[in-house]
C-alpha cells in the first residue's frame, strides 16, 4: 500500500513537472513570437518610412532636372515615336540560311 | 508564583515547536501552491500603468502605377497625467524650451486640472522632439504612440487627396471621400485613376501660367475619354496636405470640384451639336454674322472675328472664329426648350454624380427664355464646375456618350457609366470643328504637333454688381485628342487671367497655350501615339469683321 502510494506520488510529480515544463515551453514560445511580431512591425514600419522617403526622393520637381543637367534627358518629341510599319522598316529580314534578302536593314 | 517542573517545561516547549512548524508548514504551503498556480496558470494582469493609444491603421493612397501618394507613419505624441505633476508651470516652461510650438499658458492649465488623469501636451512629435522631452526627465509625462499621415510628394494632388486630421480621420477630399474603405480592417491601398506624371506635368504649367499672368486662380482636368479615368485634376494655387492649414483660405479652394464659373464660348459647340441633334442645322448651312443682332434687351455681337463672307458664315467659321452672332442664331433655330433639354441631359445643369469628394451644384438662370437660351449658346449665364464640363465634353471623345469621371482604380469595361447624349457623327462633326478651331482659328496656340488637338476657346467676362466686368475674365481652352480617335479631354481654366507683357487678356492667348503645352508633355506618358496631319492646302483669302466683342 505504502509502495502504491509512494508511486502514485512519484507520478503524479513527474506529471506536474511535465506540465510545468509544456507550459514554460509554451511561455517561451509566446515570448518568441511576440518578439518576432514586434520585429516584423519594426521592420514594416522601416519599410513604411523608407518607401515614403523614395517617395518624397523621387518627386519629378527633384528628378527632371537632375535627369537633364546630368544624363541629358529630354521628353520624347512626336518625332521620335515610330509605328510597327517604321519598325519593319528599319529591320533586317534574314533567310535562315542566313543570306539576307532585299529589305530594310537593322542598321541606323 | 509556582516555578514550572522539568517535565512541564518540556511539554509546552514541544507545543510551541508544533505551533511554530505548523504555522511554517501552512506559511509554505501557501507559497508552495501559489507558485504552481502561477507557474501551471499563468500570472494575473494587474492595472496597465501605460497607456498605449489604439492607432488607426489607414491604408496607403497610390496612383495609377503603384506610386506612393499618401501613407502612414509612426508618430508619438506626448501626454501628461497632471495628478503625477509637482509644479504645472515649471513643467510647462521646461517643454516650452524644447517645443516652441505649444502655448505655455494653455499646457499650465491644463497640466494644473488634477480632476484630470490624462492630458494631451503635444501631438504627432519628431524622434528628435520626443528624446529632447526625454532628456528633460519631467515627472508626469509619457509618450503615446500613434500613426501620422504622410505625403510625401508635397503639394502633387493636395486638394483631391485632401487631409487628415489630427485623429487620423480623413477631412477633406478623398481621405474623407473614402476615409471607411482606407480604415477598414486589412485594406488594401488605394489605387487611383491618377497618373502622378500627368499629375506634375498639369500642376507645373499651372505653376509657369501663374509666372506668365498676374491671375487669381485656375484649374485643370485631364480625363480618359473612352473609361473617364480622371488622369490628373489640379487647382492653382496649390496646398500642401501635410500642413493644409498654413495655406490660405482662397488656396484651399479646390477649383475643379468646388468653384463654378461661367465658362464662355467653350460651350458653342454644345450649342451646334444640340441643334445637329435637334435636325435644326445642316452642315452646309450659312448665317450672317455681319452685323449684331437684338436678343430682347441686349445686343449680341462679334470681336475682330476673321471670316471669308460674313455674310454667308460657315459652321466652321462660326466655331473657329468664336462668333457670338453665328451662335445665338444657331441657338434660335434650337428653341430654349430643346437647347435646355440637351444641356440637361447632358449633365450641365444638375449637380454631378460620380464617386469622390462631390462637386458644386451649377448656377442655372431661373427661367430659360430666348435671352437666356440666346447667352447660354456662348457660355454665359450657367456656372459650372471644371469637373462638371469636362465630363460633359467625354461626348466628344467617346462618340457621342458622355461617361461619369472615375478616380479609383480599377475601371473595368461593365463599371463604366456611359450615356448617349448625341450621335456619334455628330460628335464626329463638332469634333472637327474645333481641329479647324486649333488649325486656323482662335485655338492656335494649342497645336502639339502629332497630337491632332480638337478644342475650343472661351473667353467669358465676370459677373459682378453692375453686370458683367470687361475687365475681369474667366478664360478657357477644352480640347479633345487625338481628333482622328479621340482620347483624352483636356480642360483649362484661367481665374483673372493677364499676360504680365501686356498682351491680350482672351482665351487665344492665355488658356489655350497652357493647353496645348501640356497635351504636348502628357501624350506620350498617356502612350498616345502621334499622328502628323497631310499638309493643308493654303488658306483662302479672308476678311476682318471689327465687332466689340469675341468670346
Amino acid at each position: 500500500m505504502t509502495r502504491l502510494a509512494l508511486l502514485g506520488i512519484l507520478i503524479a510529480a513527474g506529471l506536474a513537472v511535465g506540465v510545468y515544463r509544456a507550459k514554460l515551453g509554451a511561455q517561451e514560445t509566446a515570448a518568441a513570437i511576440e518578439s518576432l511580431e514586434d520585429r516584423i512591425r519594426s521592420v514594416n514600419e522601416e519599410i513604411s518610412v523608407l518607401r515614403a522617403e523614395e517617395a518624397y526622393l523621387s518627386r519629378p520637381e527633384r528628378i527632371g532636372p537632375l535627369a537633364r543637367d546630368r544624363l541629358g534627358l529630354a521628353p520624347p518629341s512626336p518625332e521620335q515615336f515610330s509605328g510597327v510599319e517604321g519598325i519593319v522598316g528599319r529591320a533586317a529580314v534574314t533567310e535562315p540560311s542566313g543570306g539576307t534578302v532585299a529589305g530594310p536593314s537593322l542598321q541606323p | 508564583m509556582t516555578p514550572m517542573g522539568p517535565a512541564e517545561d518540556s511539554v509546552w516547549s514541544r507545543r510551541r515547536a508544533r505551533v511554530i512548524a505548523v504555522g511554517l508548514g501552512l506559511a509554505f504551503a501557501v507559497i508552495v501552491g501559489r507558485t504552481a498556480y502561477i507557474s501551471l496558470a499563468g500570472h494575473e494582469a494587474g492595472p496597465a500603468r501605460a497607456v498605449v493609444a489604439q492607432a488607426q491603421v489607414r491604408a496607403d493612397i497610390v496612383d495609377r502605377n503603384g506610386d506612393l501618394l499618401a501613407t502612414s507613419l509612426p508618430a508619438f505624441s506626448l501626454a501628461a497625467d497632471p495628478r503625477a505633476v509637482w509644479d504645472a508651470a515649471d513643467v510647462a516652461a521646461a517643454l516650452g524650451t524644447v517645443l516652441p510650438d505649444i502655448d505655455i499658458a494653455a499646457t499650465t492649465e491644463r497640466l494644473a486640472d488634477r480632476t484630470r488623469h490624462f492630458v494631451w501636451i503635444e501631438r504627432g512629435l519628431s524622434p528628435r522632439q520626443r528624446q529632447l522631452v526625454f532628456g528633460l526627465g519631467l515627472e508626469g509625462l509619457f509618450f503615446v504612440e500613434e500613426t501620422r499621415r504622410v505625403y510625401p510628394r508635397g503639394r502633387l494632388l493636395g486638394h483631391l487627396l485632401g487631409f487628415t486630421n489630427i485623429d487620423g480621420e480623413g477631412v477633406e477630399g478623398l481621405e474623407r471621400a473614402y476615409d471607411r474603405s482606407l480604415t477598414r480592417e486589412g485594406a488594401e491601398p488605394l489605387r487611383l485613376t491618377i497618373d502622378a506624371g500627368v499629375q506634375y506635368a498639369l500642376e507645373s504649367e499651372l505653376d509657369l501660367a501663374a509666372e506668365e499672368f498676374d491671375m487669381k486662380g485656375a484649374a485643370g482636368v485631364v480625363i480618359d475619354s473612352t473609361t473617364g479615368a480622371v488622369r490628373a485634376a489640379a487647382s492653382w494655387p496649390s496646398v500642401d496636405p501635410n500642413r493644409p492649414r498654413d495655406s490660405g483660405e482662397a488656396a484651399r479652394l479646390n477649383r475643379v470640384f468646388n468653384a463654378v464659373y461661367e465658362l464662355g464660348s467653350i460651350y458653342k459647340p454644345l450649342t451646334v451639336a444640340a441643334a445637329l441633334e435637334s435636325g435644326v442645322l445642316s452642315l452646309d448651312e450659312t448665317f450672317d454674322v455681319s452685323a449684331p443682332i437684338r436678343v430682347g434687351p441686349a445686343t449680341v455681337r462679334d470681336h475682330n472675328i476673321v471670316v471669308r463672307d460674313p455674310h454667308r458664315a460657315t459652321l466652321v467659321d462660326i466655331i473657329a472664329q468664336s462668333s457670338n452672332i453665328g451662335t445665338v442664331l444657331i441657338a434660335q433655330k434650337i428653341g430654349p426648350r430643346r437647347q435646355h433639354d440637351f444641356l440637361e441631359t447632358i449633365g450641365l445643369l444638375s449637380r454631378p454624380e460620380h464617386e469622390g469628394p462631390t462637386s458644386a451644384a451649377p448656377l442655372t438662370p431661373a427661367e430659360w427664355d430666348g435671352l437666356t437660351s440666346a447667352t447660354v449658346s456662348y457660355g454665359h449665364g450657367v456656372a459650372v464646375s471644371p469637373l462638371s464640363f469636362a465630363a460633359a465634353f467625354t461626348a466628344f471623345g467617346d462618340g457621342g456618350e458622355t461617361v461619369a469621371p472615375r478616380f479609383v482604380e480599377p475601371v473595368t469595361a461593365d463599371s463604366i457609366e456611359r450615356k448617349r447624349v448625341m450621335s456619334a457623327p455628330t460628335a464626329a462633326v463638332v469634333v472637327e470643328l474645333m481641329r479647324q478651331t486649333v488649325i486656323a482659328g482662335t485655338g492656335r496656340n494649342a497645336d502639339a504637333p502629332g497630337y491632332q488637338v480638337a478644342g475650343k476657346t472661351g473667353t467669358a467676362e465676370k459677373p459682378g454688381p453692375d453686370g458683367y466686368d470687361p475687365d475681369r475674365n474667366i478664360t478657357s481652352f477644352a480640347a479633345v485628342f487625338p481628333a482622328s480617335r479621340p482620347q483624352f479631354v483636356v480642360l483649362i481654366v484661367l481665374d483673372e487671367a493677364t499676360p504680365k507683357t501686356g498682351g491680350p487678356r482672351t482665351a487665344s492667348a492665355t488658356a489655350a497655350s497652357i493647353a496645348g503645352r501640356l497635351i504636348a508633355r502628357t501624350a506620350p506618358m498617356l502612350n498616345v501615339e502621334p499622328v502628323f496631319d497631310a499638309p493643308s492646302a493654303p488658306a483662302p483669302e479672308m476678311q476682318v469683321v471689327r465687332e466689340t466683342r469675341a468670346l
